[in-house]
């Protein structure tokens, strides 16, 4: 989950309460925000992903307005006409085709304030623009250029400007390879013939996006009024983005105007404040909560989660909602905004009467009645990872890897693959107890997973048991006795032992459990020189079966 | 080394051949086969007793003045958990670096932390070992650290040590160099290293000891009670020797489940019993089952190589539903008959084709879900899944979910917090709340905490109801409840476990010693 620093006495004089941190804690507890710690004025705060419109102080506020009852309802964002125009050229299609924007004017840069903008912008790019993928935003002073911009897409050589935090004139190129911004974003373009480039008409650049920003516009303390270019490769997104940002600035006391976006054949004017709207059926709503909420509970719930609301019939509302929420994508959706101002900690929990008769898989009742036998036997049970090192299971053990499932990605080379058998992980965990009391009897009863093309998965996964005795002195007799003991009292049919060769065992004292023909495990005492691999000093034997195999009905 | 006298004889005149055991005189003899001395190991050997039974009959002997007990320690030196997985890995201040370069030689403090993959909690110390071996210049601007490093960092005499006593596992202090007796102090400090003891005993007969001769040996006193001391009523004529009642017996190790394993199968009882049915998927699954069927858009972080395990080969499987896979499609691209806007993105059978280490047990739910349509459903899987992270105390690349599923008309909201919290009370997890959460697949989407008498307020669960966009899909008509916790965290409550590698523990004595009470 995301998470952002926001003032405690900021978002106080944005709600326009005092707020004891108590209550705040309680309240936010019960959106989708959680607070993680308070020190001083600093509160760290965690928002779920779904709602980049709470990604700062101004939007928690607005919504904790709702809740409190100090402000319901949408809130009507006035827009003007301004002189903002944005120019798409038609090379940008390819690259990053959409953009949008917006003046805002009239805001006093406080600390609290430029923290705020400049961690949403942070925050955004973070989550819902996906790393900057998707969308960027760039942020500019507007009173140093042109409002006549042209957002195009030029070749790397052609570009010329000084970025932002450097100190010369710099090529597209340069700018990819030697700025630590262009080094961190520079994949997301490089591969295009042109890179986008917002500029004004005095051709000074405003910004590369979704790099970074050009030297001439950035921000200041004197800095009185702004301009937002949001660019990216869904439009969708793009104006989501760009209507968050301009909402917030106006919570801020901003005013905001209109950027009109000039394609080739036609004029959007952004950011498009207007609410959109979802009818929501109440009978639906109550059967999803398990309430019986009236209209007019729906409707005052509703608008303290700052939407507006229309009534359509006795048991339906139009949900009037605000620009800035990305996440409606269902009547569900409204549901849920109703039971969080209705309150979770308000939903009276209570258990379903539906009459079912439980059930287990087979394979853990045969796991269960194995268990209790091996326990019965004298070992010690043990659990080791499914994920493991190919040279625990193929390499040191001079067994074949061809069945191995391997992990693309792994982070450790200890954990690179799954295990197709258990044997070896129980032989890695005798020789990490050289120092302990012997005899060492130890068994797992776990999943293997090999590959097998006939699947969907290309794989299957097995439950296997294993078993190793180990002592100063052992013979093939003392596993085998354990393995025979174990069969007879599970009541296992049809199995006999064939001789058999296996590069971890000692010819001539290893065997194959088959059942009726088919191979089903194996048993023997591990060969001296596995045994010297794992630096185990005492003699091992051990046996493995696939107990769906040798149980089979 | 240590060699010291460990106990004098005592000439108090106690000595006398009727008081000798059984045991005694097997040892005595053994010693005396072996000349005059011999260490504990080759009279275990050569007598067949166990080491506890020889130590107790040597102890006897020398508080007779018959034997000398000399004891040699050695210390010694073993990487513990943390020292071995540097050992692997490289020291984290080497890695934080070297994430820095591949970086570009400067980035952010969390950047760096994330590209490296190292635990939040370690950073301050990592900074410190950073600044003091000036592998990179650390500063602050706006607020925010950045770390800029030049040069690869090559592993240093302290990695070096550390591989070494890791290829060996353990190494005796005085056989290493004293020129790295810094270094290893160095290690100690950092907490890598762990030094323990081994005795080696040797036992010598004292001159009386010698000149007993052990086959005169006879004694009216009889310590063991035979068939053939009874059947023959030989038992009249003789006296049975007292024994040491209280003296504590030789340790015997039962064979023994293991604890985490039975707090499962606890879990499970209560679901049973709850009226759940089992059931289990593949660990290697398909993306579709995974995600797309979950409405998770396959440009989600979670889908993203960082988060999730991928297959090396074989790479791809088999989309074998394929009305499933047409619904799910459209409902991605543009919502289908669901209702819902959808995610409006090009969906991609490729991408959903991809094999993966499964990532929730969510993925059990949806193959559950795809064959059984008829209500009531109610469907439990408790089973591994596996995200990337490296192993440590609080981390671990593959963990156990408990994923549970309640389907039916007329489920609600209300059904779902019932459910939680009726479980959290019958596994004893006492008081519960709840609040707003958010997963893609889920909506109106729960996450639960409950309270625990040391740490607070623990996150306990992650539920919802199922969203229309993974249900209808499905054809499914009903509402279905869902819910998946994190079962280590859970079992590590319940067992008293710190550390979330004790729960595939590689201790035997710990397991030996690990009761099974909760």
């Amino acid at each position: 989950m995301p998470t952002l620093n926001v003032g405690y006495n900021d978002l106080c004089g944005l709600v326009g309460r005092e707020l004891p941190i108590g209550l705040l804690k309680e309240k936010l507890f019960l959106m989708k925000c959680e607070v993680d710690s308070l020190s001083g004025d600093e509160l760290v705060l965690e928002v779920t992903s779904d709602r980049p419109d709470l990604l700062c102080a101004e939007g928690i506020a607005r919504e904790l307005r709702g809740l409190l009852g100090i402000e319901t309802g949408l809130v009507n964002y006035k827009l003007t006409k301004s002189d903002l125009k944005i120019y798409v050229d038609r090379s940008i299609t390819k690259v990053r085709p959409y953009i949008a924007g917006a003046l805002v004017k009239k805001l006093e840069f406080t600390d609290a304030f430029v923290k705020q903008i400049m961690q949403l912008q942070e925050k955004l790019h973070l989550t819902y623009c996906r790393n900057r993928t998707k969308v960027s935003v760039g942020i500019h002073d507007a009173e140093t250029i042109t409002h006549k911009l042209t957002y195009a897409g030029v070749r790397p050589e052609k570009i010329r400007f000084t970025p932002l935090d450097e100190t010369r004139e710099m090529n597209g190129n340069e700018i990819l390879e030697s700025t630590p911004k262009g080094r961190e974003y520079g994949w997301i373009i490089k591969s295009f013939p042109v890179y986008p480039l917002l500029s004004d008409s005095d051709a000074k650049v405003l910004s590369l996006p979704p790099i970074i920003n050009g030297i001439v516009t950035k921000v200041t303390p004197e800095t009185t009024s702004l301009i937002l270019d949001v660019t990216g490769t869904d439009m969708k997104l793009v104006n989501f983005v760009n209507n968050i940002m301009v909402s917030s600035l106006v919570e801020r006391g901003g005013i905001a105007e209109i950027a009109t976006i000039i394609y080739n054949r036609k004029k959007i004017d952004t950011p498009d404040l207007s609410p959109y709207r979802r009818n929501l059926n109440l009978s639906y709503a109550n059967e999803v909560l398990g309430l019986d909420l009236k209209p007019g509970q729906v409707s005052s719930l509703l608008k303290k989660m700052r939407y507006g609301i229309k009534p359509r019939s006795k048991n339906s509302l139009t949900v009037i909602i605000p620009a800035y929420r990305a996440d409606i994508m269902h009547e569900i959706d409204l549901v849920e905004d109703l039971a969080i101002a209705y309150g979770y900690d308000k939903l009276n929990p209570t258990m379903p009467m539906s009459a079912t008769i439980g059930s287990e898989r087979n394979i853990t009742k045969l796991t269960r009645k194995i268990r209790d036998l091996m326990v019965g036997l004298g070992f010690i049970e043990v659990l080791n990872y499914v994920m493991t090192s190919e040279n625990t299971i193929s390499y040191k053990m001079d067994a074949p890897s061809e069945k191995i499932v391997k992990i693309a990605n792994p982070l450790s080379i200890d954990f690179s693959v799954l295990r197709n058998w258990l044997i070896p992980g129980l032989l890695s965990f005798l020789s990490f107890n050289k120092h302990v009391p012997y005899p060492q009897n130890i068994f797992e009863c776990g999943e293997t997973v090999e590959i097998n093309e006939i699947t969907p998965t290309k794989t299957i996964n097995q439950r296997k048991l294993a078993a190793l005795v180990c002592n100063h002195k052992i013979s093939y007799e003392d596993i085998q006795s354990n393995l025979y003991s174990l069969l007879r009292n599970a009541g296992a049919n049809g199995w006999s032992l064939h001789r058999t060769e296996h590069s971890s065992f000692i010819k001539g004292r290893v065997a194959s459990i088959k059942v009726s023909g088919v191979e089903a495990g194996i048993i023997g005492e591990i060969h001296p020189r596995i045994l010297e691999r794992f630096e185990i000093e005492n003699p091992v034997g051990a046996f493995e079966i696939d107990l769906e195999k040798i149980f089979r009905k | 080394m240590l060699s010291i006298q460990m106990c004098h004889v005592r000439n108090d005149g106690l000595t006398t051949m009727s008081e000798l055991r059984q045991n005694e005189i097997q040892v005595l003899s053994t010693v005396k086969e072996f000349g005059r001395k011999a260490n504990m190991t080759e009279i275990i050997d050569k007598t067949g007793l166990t080491d506890t039974a020889v130590m107790r009959a040597t102890l006897a002997l020398s508080e007779r003045g018959l034997v000398e007990i000399y004891e040699t320690r050695n210390d010694l030196i073993r990487l513990n958990q943390e020292g071995i997985s540097y050992a692997q890995l490289g020291l984290p201040e080497s890695r934080l670096v070297n994430a820095v370069l591949s970086l570009g030689g400067e980035a952010s403090i969390d950047e760096a932390i994330s590209k490296s993959h190292l635990s939040d909690d370690i950073i301050p110390i990592v900074l410190g070992w950073i600044n003091k071996k000036r592998l990179a210049s650390i500063h602050k601007r706006k607020g925010i650290l950045y770390l800029q490093a030049t040069s690869k960092v090559e592993a240093d005499e302290d990695e070096q040590t550390l591989r070494l006593i890791c290829d060996k596992g353990e190494v005796r202090s005085e056989d290493l160099n004293p020129s790295l007796k810094n270094t290893l102090s160095r290690l100690k400090n950092r907490n890598l290293l762990e030094t323990y003891q081994k005795v080696d005993r040797e036992i010598e007969l004292t001159s009386e000891g010698f000149q007993i001769d052990v086959s005169d040996y006879q004694s009216t006193a009889i310590t063991a009670l035979t068939s053939e001391l009874i059947t023959s009523g030989e038992w009249k004529n003789i006296t049975l020797r007292e024994y040491d009642i209280s003296a504590s017996p030789p340790s015997i190790y039962p064979g023994k489940k293991n604890a985490y394993f039975e707090f499962m199968e606890e879990a499970r009882r209560i679901l049973l019993a709850m009226g759940f049915t089992e059931s289990e998927g593949p660990l290697v699954e398909l993306e579709f089952w995974n995600f797309d069927v979950l409405y998770q858009a396959q440009d989600h972080p979670a889908r993203e190589i960082h988060d999730s395990y991928h297959i090396e080969h074989p790479k791809s499987g088999v989309l074998d539903v394929r009305d499933l896979v047409k619904r799910v499609k459209e409902t991605h691209e543009n919502g289908w008959k669901t209702d819902s806007t959808g995610w409006g993105y090009k969906w991609s059978k490729k991408i959903a084709e991809r094999l993966m280490l499964r990532t929730q047990t969510t993925a059990v739910s949806m193959r559950y879900l795809a064959s059984h349509k008829v209500s009531p459903i109610k469907m439990f899987c408790l089973s591994k899944v596996f995200r990337p992270d490296v192993l440590d105390a609080k981390h671990s690349m593959e963990f156990t979910q408990l994923e549970g599923i309640v389907g039916g008309k007329g489920i609600n909201l209300r059904h779902l917090l019932g459910f939680l919290k009726t479980f959290a009370s019958t596994l004893g997890l006492g008081e519960i709340k709840f609040k707003p959460g958010y997963f893609p697949f889920t909506e109106p989407s729960v996450e639960s905490f409950v309270k625990h008498p040391k740490l607070g307020w623990v996150e306990f669960v992650g539920a919802g109801m199922f969203r229309p966009e993974v249900l209808k899909p499905l054809d499914i008509d009903f509402p279905v409840i869902a819910w998946g916790m994190g079962f280590d965290r859970l079992a590590m409550i319940a067992l008293g476990i710190d550390d979330i590698r004790d729960i595939h523990s590689r201790k035997l004595d710990w397991l030996r010693e690990k009761t099974l009470m909760w």
